[in-house]
């Protein structure tokens, strides 16, 4: 039994076999398969055939062109080897005869192939096993699933461990075959760790080079509620974690009834829950948690998945998918956040020598760089506001100077509409992300030309604390309970109250059940957060007195320490709503 | 059309001997036709069809290969292959639809 610790970013139990999906090297998940499976596995094996002369084909294109036909050549015989007729028949009959997997079935072949050239007793031959592994790498990584179209080529429940999945292949993950995911790298707030809790399923990431620890095929627990992934578990952990997965599972269901329920504390003050999305297909996951909005709807994604910009009406589509789930409630649509850790293919050039990417040319300041980029994107929020209560809101504002321009330009796109006669929605709602310690501090300020705050505490709290939330080294270092973040907190909270606009908090904060007593004790009346999070996060509201909530906020406030403060939370949060503090 | 049988000796004149080049281009020669195509040398026999299996002959330069055609297109079939050996697999080593040693006789 070998014990793993890592981040813990999506809540559950999940216990079954591994499958590892590495880039370079790949493991067998399992050597057999029942006999009843052997049709479905030979047309898995013959897809990933397909895919692997397909690619083939492509490279032996691009050879051609970019290195000349004496270069192409190499890729002729790679796809003559993959579709040579004697190792398809013997793979096929290993899978058939004696119920191979076909991933142990086509690296048995091509190693027994392999061998025969090393034995020929002549350099030359010799290294042309190197193209079999080639092939068999090839072979391998469409059968395993590199890519997230492989992925939903399982057959049978796994627990995925990976170096690292992209946010495309997480949330392409196949939910009936992949119970729980665990990766080397990562951390809580990246954007895999956020749709891992969308997706509920239980996931642990950050947790180090450990994939040479497993070889696949074992038994594994994946405790995503703690962070911890345990590999051959003895029958006494198993037993203990058998438990805690029916319990797990009959909390969800309690959470479950809470849906019909409103979201308001025990004196009967609403508090409003609306949900964070990256795809417009979350919209629909956020409704059935119980949303009663959107909060936060990221858009970056349109640029990072496809390799082509997106045009006007890509957006406008996705914006109008979104107001299908939510056709009358609030859907607060942010611009593009792109630049820093995410930079899409055509721009990486240009901005690939910045020194200091997250203190560089990121969201706002991009798309003020890139004015048609940025006007695309207005357009097709301000056409698609007309079918709903559609709002805008600008990230990383640090001046007014900033937002004025900004505002600027989305009159100059309306003004466009407007003498192309195009319908749009004039009276938009706009607002900022207040993300940087610079707009905290002049919440005031903001609160006079702002229609509405949202608080983005991923970003407040790395700029506030000097600390990279995603390097390991020192992400200890980043606390959501530091007493600056309070009283930044406070601040903007209050400053907005006073200006009479609406205030929420939409950063990864705002899904931890401990800190909601505390931001709705500082006035706080709406948040949006991960729509996993919502029933939670309802149960905890409707377990509140506003009195209760101010008395825990002044409390904390008067702590010095970050771990103090969370401590305290933590313990109050669990007299309130035992569960949730679990 | 009834069945023939072909058998003619080839002689391996690439200097780096069967190497992959040569192997792919007898292959894709080979299964353009209907017949079963062999090369042997004493010890092992290769389907010419199957890059792989040629590739386990080992052929060296000079190494004496027996062709064997067996098949309703044999006829054209050795002719082709067998011009593929004596041409050295063409003087443009890459496409041996270009070579014109590999043309049709």
């Amino acid at each position: 039994m070998l014990v793993k610790r890592g981040i813990a970013v999506s809540p559950g139990v999940a216990i079954g076999p591994v499958l590892v999906m590495g880039a370079d090297q790949f493991r067998i998940p399992h050597r057999f398969v029942s006999v009843d499976a052997v049709d479905t596995e030979i047309a898995r094996f013959r897809a990933a055939l397909d895919s692997t002369c397909q690619e083939i084909v492509l490279n032996e294109k691009l050879a051609s062109e970019r290195l000349g036909a004496q270069y192409a050549a190499i890729f002729s015989a790679h796809l003559l080897m993959a579709r040579d007729q004697k190792i398809l028949t013997e793979i096929e009959s290993l899978i058939r005869k004696k119920s191979f997997s076909p991933e142990f079935a086509v690296s048995r072949v091509l190693h027994s192939y392999a061998k025969r050239f090393q034995n020929l007793g002549d350099q030359y031959f010799a290294e042309r096993a190197d193209d079999l592994f080639d092939l068999e790498k090839r072979m391998l990584k469409h059968l395993l699933g590199e890519r997230r179209e492989e992925l939903s080529h399982l057959t049978a429940p796994v627990l995925l461990l990976a170096h690292n999945l992209t946010p495309s292949e997480t949330a392409g993950l196949d939910k009936k075959y992949v119970l729980g995911f665990a990766t080397e790298v990562g951390g809580y707030t990246s954007h895999t760790a956020i749709l891992a809790g969308a997706l509920e399923l239980p996931a642990v990431v950050g947790i180090g080079n450990f994939l040479a620890d497993v070889s696949g095929g074992e038994t594994i627990i994946i405790d995503g509620s703690h962070g911890v992934v345990i590999i051959d578990p003895d029958e006494d952990t198993l037993a203990k974690y058998r438990d805690s997965e029916e319990r797990f599972r009959s909390y969800s269901h309690r959470l479950e009834s809470l849906l019909q329920l409103p979201s308001e504390t025990r004196d009967g003050v609403a508090i409003s829950l609306y949900g964070n999305i990256e795809f417009p297909e979350e919209a629909i996951a956020a409704q059935h948690r119980g949303a009663e909005g959107i909060g936060l709807y990221r858009t970056e994604f349109l640029y990072l998945e496809s390799q082509k910009e997106p045009t006007e009406e890509d957006h406008y589509q996705a914006y109008c998918e979104v107001l299908k789930a939510f056709p009358k409630q609030p859907v607060v649509i942010r611009t593009l956040d792109l630049g820093a850790d995410k930079m899409p293919g055509n721009l990486r050039a240009e901005y690939a020598d910045e020194i200091n990417p997250a203190l560089s040319v990121r969201s706002i300041r991009l798309s003020m760089q890139h004015l048609e980029l940025f006007k695309t994107q207005l357009r097709a929020i301000l056409r698609a506001a007309v079918h709903g209560d559609m709002r805008v809101m600008f990230p990383l504002v640090t001046t007014l100077l900033e937002f004025r321009q900004a505002r600027m330009i989305l009159a100059d796109v309306m003004e466009d509409l407007e003498e192309l006669g195009i319908p749009f929605r004039r009276d938009i709602s706009v607002g900022m992300m207040v993300e940087v310690p610079a707009a905290a501090i002049l919440a005031e300020e903001f609160a006079r030309e702002v229609d509405f705050f949202s608080i983005g505490t991923n970003d407040l709290i790395q700029y506030t604390l000097a600390v990279d939330r995603g390097d390991p080294a020192v992400a200890n270092l980043y606390r959501a309970g530091d007493p600056s973040i309070l009283r930044l907190l406070r601040g903007v909270i209050s400053a907005a109250r006073r200006h009479r606009i609406p205030v929420s908090v939409c950063g990864q904060m705002s899904s931890d059940p401990i800190f909601l007593p505390l931001l709705i004790g500082m006035g706080l009346r709406q948040l949006s957060a991960t729509p996993h999070a919502i029933p939670e996060l309802k149960e905890v509201v409707r377990s509140l007195t506003i009195a209760k909530a101010e008395r825990i906020a002044s409390r904390a406030e008067g702590m010095d320490l970050a771990r103090d403060v969370e401590n305290y939370l933590r313990g109050e949060l669990r007299k309130i709503c035992p569960d949730a503090a679990e | 059309m009834e069945t023939q049988v072909y058998r003619q000796t080839v002689t391996v004149k690439a200097p780096q001997g069967l190497h992959i080049r040569p192997c792919t281009m007898v292959a894709q020669q080979a299964m353009k036709f209907q017949s079963r195509v062999r090369l042997s040398k004493p010890g092992t026999q290769a389907d010419a069809k199957s890059i792989l299996e040629l590739m386990t002959l080992g052929a060296v330069h000079g190494t004496e290969l027996v062709l064997e055609v067996e098949g309703t297109d044999a006829a054209e079939a050795v002719q082709h292959l067998a011009v593929l050996f004596e041409s050295d697999f063409g003087t443009a080593p890459v496409a041996p639809q270009s070579s014109p040693a590999a043309a049709p006789v």
